[in-house]
This record gives C-alpha cells, structure tokens and sequence, in this order.
C-alpha cells in the first residue's frame, strides 16, 4: 500500500464514522420527535419544554441502558483478559454503572417529568448531571478513541431541557416539590 | 425482622471496625460509630413520635439517611477540594486524578441525595426509597469497584456502614410493599400540578 491509498484509507474511516455518528445522531433526533409528538396531545396544559424533557429521558434513558449493558459486558471481558487490575480497568467499570443508573433513573423517572412534578425534574437533574460531571472528567483521558464527546453534547443538550423544564415548573411552587414533607393531592 | 436487621447491623459494623489498621483509627472508629448510634436512635425517636402510622424501618432509614447524607456531603467537599488542589500539584493527568474527582462527586451525589429524600422516606413513600436504594447501590458498586486498588484500606470502613444502610432501605421497600394500606393516601405522589388544576377547573 503505497502513502496515497494509506492517507485514502484514513479518510475514508474517518467519513465513514463521521457518517455513522450523523445518522445515530439523526436517528435520535427523529425518535425524541416522535415520542414528543406522542406524548403532546395526552396532557396538553403541561408546557412543551417538559415534554420534550420526557421524550429525551425515555429516549436517552434506552440508549443509556443498551448501552450500559453492552459497556459493562465488554470491559468485564476485557478485564478478565487483562493482567492488571487499575484505575483504567475502574474508570471502565465505574462508566458502565453510570450508563445503567443514568439511564434507569430516566426511565424511571420520564412519566412524571412530562407530568411537569418538580421533585422528578430534580432528580433527574442531580443524576444527569453526575453522568456528565463523569463525561467530562473522561474527556481528558487518552486512549477513549473520541468515542466520549458525542455522548456528552447529547447530555449537555438533555441538562438545557431539563433546566428549562425546572424553570418552567417554578410558577406551580408548592405543589409538585417534595420539600417540606407536605401532600401531594 | 427487627432482631435480624439489628443483628446483621450489628456484625457489619464489628466487621468493619475489625478489617485492620492503626489502634488510634480503630479507637476513632468507634467513638465516631458510637456517636452516629447516639445520633440514629435520637432521630428514629423523633420520627416515630411525628407519624407512628408509618413502618418503623422507614423510620430507621430516613435517620441514616440524614447521617449519612451531612457526613457525605461534608467529606465530599472536603474530598473535591483536596484532590482538586493535588492534582493542581501534580505534573500530569491521568485515570488516577480522574478516579479521585469521580470519588469526590459519587460522595457528594450520594450525600445531597440522602439529605434531598429523607422527607419523603420517613412519610414512606416508595418511591423515595427507591430512589434512595439506587443510589446507594450506585455508590456501594463504586466502593466495591475500587476495592481491589492498592492503597484502598479506607474503602472497607465506608463498604460497611453503605451495606448496612442498602441492607435497611431494602427492608424498607420490603414493608412498604406489605402494609401500603396502613399509610393516608395522600402521602403517595399522585397527582402533577396540571392534573390539580384541570381538576380544579
């Protein structure tokens, strides 16, 4: 193989994840659309930026644990194949458990966020933001093969939803928060 | 149930203490474990005293709930702070750093939960234990995770008291599901506020 068809064979890898990226990227989109569109007519004095907070958590959510359950398969694999036993083989581990509790959590928990009840947008919160703390604790580390800034763009747009669907179900105060202990019907 | 809780309890917490170290860490171990039962029994107190219809083991939680959530939500600042001014130090980053920042933010999480849900598991809501148990499992994973690290003698003092708060939850879950009736109904979330105002008009 002489350097023109190496350089070739680069760039048509590079295109061809590229494209591959776009189209699961493209792939979601069109699924957050449908449960969106889904999930509108049910309850439709709920804001929409709730909503579409729902259609990315069950979404998200499904994507995270398919995903959790093939990561943690494979670097417990890996592991067992592996001498050592370090902080890479734990980073891994660690990565595969968030991946199954951020997308349980979403699952669990999308039915009362389209709802618009503040305690569920909270924890939803404070969950994905642990998952994205990790994203981008991951980011810095070599070897990950650009495999982490995809997800974390995806989980930095979900964050946006789920802040503007917290702000949003600020003007119902009292009622669906959990502070303070008090009933909820 | 109750003999069988306290008694696991009881073999965790010796297990605990026993796994090694200098005397005066055992000896600190002990006051601090002794302090917490002090701090358990005074709260299981008061929230018996408030809602007497409620499972007690619900009541025991939400206790361990507040201590662990203040003890973790302390260290784990604590914690951030110091690896973030270590690793400030230190010539490069690596896995290593990024293993100590995750700690710092799996404590911190585990903490502000407890701290967040222990309303709602002292008036027994389900769906709060769950919650809680999953977070809890989230964290005792990670523990179990690092376990096997070189240098990690700290972890089995935290493994134990986390199995024995996963241990209660899980009974609470476990009589909330057997006496559901017991409780008013108007502690289960039920409705969102579009649902109260569509209901209202």
């Amino acid at each position: 193989m002489n350097m023109d068809e190496a350089r070739f064979a680069i760039v048509l890898t590079r295109a061809l994840r590229i494209a591959g990226e776009v189209g699961a990227l493209t792939l979601v989109i069109a699924l957050i659309l449908l449960v969106y569109r889904r999930f509108r007519p049910s309850t439709g004095t709920v804001p929409h930026g709730r909503q579409a907070a729902a259609a990315m958590a069950l979404i998200l959510g499904v994507y995270a644990v398919i995903g959790g359950m093939g990561h943690s398969g494979a670097v417990a694999s890996l592991a067992l194949n592996e001498p050592g036993y370090g902080p890479v083989q734990i980073l891994r581990f660690t990565t595969g458990a968030m991946l199954l509790y951020a997308g349980a959590m979403n699952i669990a928990l999308y039915r009362s966020i389209g709802a618009g009840r503040r305690w569920a947008i909270g924890v939803a919160l404070a969950t994905n933001l642990l998952f994205w703390s990790h994203l981008f604790l991951a980011l810095t580390l070599p070897g990950t093969g650009g495999t982490v800034p995809p997800p974390l763009g995806v989980w930095t747009v979900y964050l946006c939803w789920l802040g503007a669907a917290a702000f949003a179900s600020r003007g119902a105060q009292g009622v669906g928060g959990i502070d303070r202990g008090q009933t909820w019907a | 149930m109750r003999r069988t809780l306290i008694a696991l309890s009881v073999l965790l917490s010796l297990a605990t203490l026993a796994s090694g170290g200098e005397w005066w860490e055992s000896a600190l171990s002990v006051a601090f474990l002794s302090i917490g039962v002090l701090v358990l029994v005074n709260l299981y107190r008061r929230f018996r005293r408030a809602a007497p219809c409620v499972p007690w083991v619900c009541h025991v939680s939400a206790a361990m709930a507040i201590a662990f959530g203040v003890t973790y939500v302390i260290t784990g600042a604590a914690h951030s702070a110091a690896v973030v001014s270590l690793a400030l130090k230190e010539p490069e980053f690596g896995p290593l750093q990024i293993l100590r920042l995750t700690t710092g933010a799996m404590m911190l999480y585990a903490g502000a939960m407890n701290l967040v849900l222990y309303r709602p598991i002292r008036t027994g809501q389900q769906w709060a234990v769950a919650v809680s148990v999953a977070t809890a499992l989230l964290f005792w994973l990670y523990l179990l995770f690092l376990l096997p690290l070189p240098g990690a003698e700290t972890v089995w003092r935290l493994l134990g008291p986390w199995s024995v708060y996963l241990l209660w939850l899980c009974a609470a879950a476990v009589a909330n599901r057997r006496a559901p009736m017991e409780r008013a109904p108007a502690l289960a979330p039920t409705a969102s506020p579009s649902e109260l105002a569509r209901s209202a008009s």
